[in-house]
């Protein structure tokens, strides 16, 4: 995907959009960019990334104050002796950056893997979630 | 989709991640291999999305495979989001040896 492309899919432009993608322009082991979905919800924030052929053990997920990095090695079984004929994924190797604002908990990120779709869940800092006051009759 | 060919097979590997492999209809006829299926995304209206970049609905794609495959030994299997499919080449096209006397 081009970068005109990630620039022209980009749905909201909202302060809380900021889990916009890096993508550099020239990436220097050609790792694959996979597509996400991201999505909020009153507790926090989903992101899920299609990855297939990665499996949790070379997947790596690492999160701090300022992002979250998503990379993962596919692991593809060929039988010995093949002879590609035909390739449109040419590298085996993911690579996603997002950014992560304030409002999020970086220690709280759970993430899952199955059948090649990785769910990344942020959630909010609980102080900050909208909270639903029950009102009183007196 | 990549493909590659070894002496007694020819492999076929679907990227394909979170697929549910019973909406997957896989059919041979003369040699034309065809992959059918859907992936849905589940619509939520309590959701305010940011990116929205995987693909969502239903999906074909049609292979031609080489002359030599045989229908009945193909075979397909669905793992961490590869759809992996063998399709077995027939004796009679494999390169034989000619011994001399």
């Amino acid at each position: 995907m081009t970068q005109t492309q990630e620039v022209a899919r980009r749905q909201s432009t909202e302060p809380q959009a900021e889990n916009q993608a890096q993508v550099p322009a020239h990436e220097p082991d050609h790792a694959l960019v996979p597509p996400a979905d991201i999505f909020e919800d009153a507790d926090g924030i989903t992101i899920q990334l299609d990855m297939p052929g990665v499996v949790k053990d070379c997947l790596s997920v690492k999160a701090d104050r300022n992002g979250l990095v998503v990379e993962g090695d596919a692991s593809i079984e060929m039988p010995e002796g093949i002879e590609a004929v035909y390739a449109e994924i040419r590298s085996a190797r993911y690579r996603r950056s997002f950014t992560l604002t304030g409002e999020l908990d970086a220690d709280g990120i759970e993430a899952s893997i199955k059948d090649g779709m990785l769910v990344i869940r942020v959630p909010k800092r609980p102080e900050l979630k909208p909270r639903r006051i029950e009102v009183q009759t007196v | 989709m990549n493909i590659g060919v070894t002496p007694e097979n020819v492999e076929i590997y679907f990227f394909a991640a979170g697929l549910d492999p019973k909406s997957l209809d896989i059919s041979v006829q003369q040699n034309v291999l065809t992959v059918s299926g859907e992936r849905r995304i589940a619509p939520q209206d309590d959701r305010s999305w940011y990116r929205n970049e995987r693909y969502d609905g239903a999906f074909r794609r049609v292979v031609s495979l080489p002359e030599d495959v045989e229908p009945a030994r193909v075979k397909a299997q669905y793992r961490d989001g590869i759809l992996h499919i063998t399709a077995g080449r027939s004796e009679a096209a494999k390169p034989r040896k000619i011994e001399i006397n």
